[in-house]
């Protein structure tokens, strides 16, 4: 099987940047609100819901907001996914590689919504 | 004070990981099971974010440079997003014994698979001095920094093997906390036909995929604790880029030597915490 050389596009380093910008700036500003606020310990950081985690980032609240940043944090790879889809299929113009991408996108996708069946 | 120590715990791993090659979930594991004593599926989600905060920081890095290949990354995902995902549900079912002792299994394996490439890197930098090549890097003269797409390709051999071997990947990566290249590099390289540097730095994209499968499983399962995990991403975000720059200008010979008696040691302490001794 022959595979020719492609890397992922330029913009991608672009979007990459700022997404992972936001979520550090939301998990480091998340942290020091939270040390500031005398947080000390663990085990009340636990996921509670994401309509909740977004209210409470919205409200300033620490953990939420670190909550926030670290589904940001897991979603960068998730999205260099998507971008080697939209690239493969308007770039490379390569449908199977695209098809590829999109099985491997429907997997995590799949996988997200995993939790939720137990 | 915790928040400040898991913050060093992810500066350290995510700094001697750039500089040894490795994911940060390898020292993250130890640290957050002996020194902090968390449940080890505790420490295998903070860890899964910690790899996905490596790939990310390390892609960031290199995206510019253009050098994983993502079709070949893709391919291979298909099997090792899938292994993941098998390995995050399993983790949540198995007794945690068995899972610091296939811990314990792969760090001693992480072990002998450093010392094996020191050597080999020792011997190929010994012929380049005696042959006047001072470059002691194999892995750069395996790449050629000025790449053109048309002719930069290679023949990718035994993909079958290939995509079940990463599958495989993915369910350890699942089940420890690992980013998994410590399988697939040596998969792409020996068994594929794939370029060292190439199938180093496609391993990372993948690692971080690989890691955000089974991240977001652990996660909305309440796995994954936002106050012990933020401070050790962030550290490890750090670490990572910092790490990476530093890995330019020194050389990590003796670094390995010392990690590899480290790694021994945390296998023994794994293997007794699995075995209840």
């Amino acid at each position: 099987m022959r595979i020719n050389f492609v890397s992922e596009h330029r913009m991608m380093g672009t979007v990459l940047r700022l997404v992972a910008g936001i979520s550090i700036i939301l998990m480091a500003a998340g942290m020091v609100m939270y040390l500031a606020g005398g947080g000390a310990g663990t085990g009340n950081g636990a996921f509670v819901g994401m309509s909740e985690t977004l209210a409470g980032a919205m409200a300033l609240e620490p953990v939420p907001m670190m909550t926030l940043g670290l589904v940001i944090l897991l979603f960068t790879p998730v999205l260099r996914v998507m971008g080697a889809l939209f690239s493969f299929l308007f770039a490379e113009k390569d449908p199977m590689y695209a098809l590829i991408s999109l099985g491997v996108l429907i997997i995590l996708v799949v996988g997200m919504f995993l939790p939720s069946f137990k | 004070m915790t928040a400040f120590l898991l913050f060093l715990t992810g500066l350290l791993a995510g700094s001697f990981g750039a500089l040894l090659g490795l994911g940060g979930g390898i020292i993250v594991i130890p640290v957050l099971t002996m020194l902090f004593h968390l449940p080890i599926q505790t420490a295998v989600g903070v860890s899964l974010v910690g790899v996905v905060a490596t790939s990310t920081g390390a892609a960031i890095i290199h995206i510019r440079g253009g050098k994983a290949d993502l079709k070949l990354g893709m391919l291979m995902e298909l099997g090792t997003t899938l292994g993941a995902i098998i390995g995050a549900v399993i983790a949540g079912i198995v007794n945690p014994r068995i899972l610091y002792l296939l811990y314990s299994c792969l760090v001693a394996y992480n072990a002998y698979s450093m010392y094996r490439t020191n050597v080999r890197y020792e011997a190929a930098a010994s012929t380049d001095r005696a042959s006047g090549d001072e470059s002691p890097a194999v892995a750069d003269r395996l790449w050629d920094p000025e790449e053109n797409r048309d002719l930069f390709s290679y023949k990718v051999k035994n993909v079958p093997w290939g995509v079940s071997l990463s599958t495989l990947a993915g369910v350890i990566s699942g089940l420890l906390g690992v980013g998994g290249g410590i399988i697939k590099i040596p998969v792409m390289y020996l068994m594929m036909g794939v370029p060292l540097k190439v199938a180093t730095v496609t391993s990372n994209l993948m690692i971080g995929i690989t890691a955000a499968a089974s991240g977001f499983i652990y996660f909305l399962y309440g796995r994954i604790d936002a106050v012990v995990a933020v401070p050790v991403a962030l550290g490890v975000f750090i670490g990572a880029l910092a790490g990476a720059w530093v890995n330019t200008r020194i050389s990590t010979g003796a670094l390995k030597k010392i990690f590899v008696i480290v790694f021994i040691y945390i296998a023994i302490a794994m293997a007794r915490k699995g075995l209840g001794v």
